[in-house]
């Protein structure tokens, strides 16, 4: 920096400043640019004549936030050139392993159908009148639909219950090379999917390869009997779940990424599994999906219903249970949410109005990416019309998260802050509407709300109804 | 039309919607009296020639709510007063702490503060509140910060300039020469035409200058102060280092002086000189024989 005459220095001091110091209103107003220009050039007088002054008006600062520049550079680093170049590498080896999977058991399969193809759906046959006889829900019509008949890939013609046995065995250990826990490979899968890295290989592969089957083998099979065995409604801790879940996901996998949950032990997951909304959409999503394109009779679509909940609600545990560690939460001195996800290294803000609570209509979830961009420019709409609240306490115990301020914003999440949801608490007439000053969620169920006109609100059923004090 | 009948034509006009969007009646304000508040300010800061579209935009720009919560605690009312703690206390010590940049001065300085937002001094029987000095022009927040920042300067600077004399026998102050007069530039000329090239510079010019080569602020502090971005002061302060430079030569060749001259007279310092010889000489204690007369005869002698 250039330097100047010490004469100029000289002659800086000894300016002799006014005698009236502009007030703190002034030099509030000053440092905040909300000075006319007149006025703006009369406190720039004093300060280039007075020390004191302009200590006070550098004291005055605001603290910097440092988590603004922190909360940035995720974005960047995760389109830098190594991110990209590793996940070229991942999807390169990938497609390989596919392709060399598919041909593989392509071979295979073209040999054993010719042998083996008649034999089994006549054992299929028999089983199904067996299952109608006797099973309690033998008046549901077995669904036509293709979509729910699984391919015979097993060379060997058993029952059906034996081919699924089989069949999920061969299915574990063309994915759980990679995968050792399949329960934990189902709330990584969703997270990964983008990725794509080297576990999901041999999976997709299989996917592709049994969706080929089915297309092939459609004209060629009769009516599965498999189809009559859901209908039984035994979709417990039973062995034909996975059955289930393989048959309706298959449906979609061309669609849907999440598809690649299918291939794990739902029977095991179904016992941890925790009811979700994006579980819930999921599995409605699919069902309103289903029903135009299975052609079926109406009977198979309530287990249809069932199946796909059954498997969403098994997907949903795992994703809360083996998630990175709980996001970290603050509130920042603007009144602003932001969440960490890597134990405070780096924080994102978090608009709860962008994110609102996604709806359980299933029309409305039926929308996939064509209508993307028509929600983001509506999200967009209402966080534009809406001012930001201004947030004051916030409590999170793992996924459950609500957050409060001024005015009696409350807001809660069910998702770590994916999606938010308005609460305005209301108890026989009156509602809350003082600013919210702490908020205690010591279990998901029970939580207290103090405001700062000394009101106390409680709820303990997960914030459905609210009890003022 | 007088400012004072103007400014209180114009309340009356905007009064309910400033009510309203002050909530000052939850707060314990009647409409009256932040009406008389509204006044108090609006005359405060038009001037005879205030137009009421002016008068207008002014009370329009107002943060009415926070003045509102500011005159309502300054008035005594319970619910301003727990609305303002819940808001600004913890800022309040954050800011103190900031500032002092230590726990127990940083609360010594909050204290004080909030004894004199509650009040504790009185006149005439009533509580003079800071917080009724609150015109709501710029953040209450923004306020809160820039009174605790005159506080500190104004009473913890002068403290740290009152040195014990244990402290200065420490650090062996006693011994120390006293601080030299200031001498008169040896040309005169130097001082008028500095003086002449900074006066032709906007008052924010000189104060970018002033607190970058006096008060030794970053770029990035000033930056923050002006509310520009960083780079924006590096290009000024180094474009200001060499126009005056160019200025003062020119006004120097003006008064007379070769341009070789003027370039010598702004490298050169006499008074510089003066005032090292003189301290480095005084410092050195051992040689008795080495008296001041001697050295204040060497010193005019010296650079001249």
């Amino acid at each position: 920096m250039q330097n100047v005459p010490k004469i100029v220095r000289e002659c800086l001091k000894a300016a002799t400043p006014a005698a009236q110091h502009p007030d703190a209103n002034a030099l509030t107003a000053f440092a905040e640019r909300l000075l006319p220009e007149r006025e703006r050039a009369q406190v720039f007088d004093h300060l280039a004549r007075c020390g004191d002054c302009r200590d006070i008006v550098a004291l005055a600062l605001p603290a910097t936030e440092p988590v603004e520049v922190a909360a940035k550079s995720p974005a960047r680093g995760w389109l830098t050139w190594p991110a990209l170049r590793w996940g070229l590498v991942a999807a390169g080896v990938v497609a390989i392993a596919s392709l060399g999977i598919v041909q593989y058991q392509r071979g295979i399969r073209s040999e054993n159908m010719a042998s083996k193809t008649p034999a089994r759906v006549e054992v299929a046959a028999n089983e199904a009148k067996d299952q109608s006889s006797t099973s309690p829900a033998s008046s549901v019509p077995p669904a036509k639909s293709d979509k729910f008949q699984d391919p015979p890939v097993s060379p060997v013609a058993a029952p059906a219950t034996t081919f699924y046995e089989k069949k999920s065995v061969v299915r574990a250990e063309a994915a759980g090379a990679s995968v050792p826990q399949p329960q934990v490979g189902v709330g990584g899968s969703v997270g990964r999917a983008m990725g794509g890295p080297l576990p999901h290989g041999p999976r997709l592969a299989d996917q592709w390869q049994q969706q080929n089957v089915a297309k092939n083998q459609v004209p060629a099979a009769p009516p599965s009997p498999f189809d009559k065995q859901q209908a039984a409604g035994d979709l417990s801790a039973d062995m034909r779940v996975p059955a289930v879940s393989e048959s309706v996901a298959v449906e979609a996998q061309s669609a849907q990424l999440e598809a690649k949950t299918q291939n794990l032990d739902a029977g095991r997951l179904q016992d941890r599994a925790t009811p979700q909304s994006s579980g819930e959409d999921y599995a409605l999503a699919k069902v309103g999906k289903a029903k135009p394109a299975a052609n079926a009779p109406s009977g198979a679509t309530p287990v249809s219903t069932m199946a796909t909940r059954n498997f969403s609600q098994m997907s949903a545990g795992p994703v809360l249970a083996s998630s990175a560690p709980a996001p970290r939460w603050t509130i920042t001195s603007t009144g602003g949410l932001q969440r960490s996800l890597d134990q405070g290294v780096t924080w994102q803000a978090i608009d709860v109005i962008a994110n609102p609570e996604s709806s359980t209509n299933a029309t409305s979830l039926q929308i996939s990416a064509n209508n993307s961009r028509a929600k983001r420019k509506d999200a967009q709409a209402l966080k534009r019309d809406a001012p930001a609240p201004l947030f004051r306490a916030i409590a999170a115990n793992g996924p459950e998260v609500w957050a409060g301020g001024s005015g009696g914003v409350l807001y809660h999440s069910q998702d770590a802050g994916d999606h938010w949801t308005r609460i305005v608490p209301a108890s026989a007439g009156a509602t809350l509407t003082g600013d919210i000053v702490s908020l205690e969620f010591p279990d998901p169920q029970h939580g207290k709300v103090s405001t700062s006109a000394a009101e106390i609100w409680i709820t303990s059923d997960d914030g459905q109804t609210w009890q003022k004090q | 039309m007088k400012p004072i009948s103007a400014v209180q034509s114009v309340v009356n006009e905007l009064l309910a919607d400033l009510c309203a969007k002050s909530d000052c009646e939850k707060i314990g304000l009647t409409r009256e009296s932040f009406g008389a508040i509204l006044c108090e300010v609006g005359s405060k800061h038009a001037t005879a020639t205030s137009s009421e579209g002016e008068i207008r935009t002014f009370l329009l720009s107002l943060r009415v709510d926070e003045l509102a919560l500011a005159r309502a605690c300054a008035a005594g009312s319970n619910s301003a007063w727990e609305i303002f703690l819940t808001r600004y206390r913890e800022k309040l010590y954050l800011s103190a702490l900031r500032i002092a940049r230590e726990d127990s001065a940083a609360r010594d300085l909050a204290d004080t503060l909030y004894a004199d937002l509650y009040g504790t001094n009185t006149r005439e029987g009533e509580r003079i509140s800071k917080l009724a000095s609150y015109t709501g022009r710029g953040s209450l927040e923004g306020w809160l910060r820039t009174v605790l920042s005159q506080e500190y300067v104004n009473r913890y600077r002068r403290t740290k300039r009152l040195v014990s004399l244990d402290e200065e026998s420490e650090e062996g102050i006693q011994f120390r020469a006293p601080e030299p007069d200031p001498v008169p530039a040896a040309d005169p000329r130097l001082s008028q035409a500095t003086d002449e090239a900074l006066a032709v510079l906007s008052g924010e010019d000189r104060t970018v200058l002033s607190a970058y080569y006096l008060d030794g602020r970053t770029l990035a502090e000033i930056a923050r102060m002006l509310g520009v971005h960083e780079s924006t002061i590096s290009r000024k302060v180094d474009k200001l280092a060499k126009s005056l430079r160019k200025q003062i030569v020119a006004a120097l060749v003006r008064r007379g002086m070769s341009r070789r001259q003027a370039e010598e007279a702004l490298e050169v310092d006499v008074r510089d000189l003066q005032v090292d010889i003189r301290r480095s000489l005084t410092q050195e204690s051992s040689p008795p024989a080495f008296s001041e007369k001697r050295v204040e005869a060497r010193v005019r002698e010296g650079p001249g």
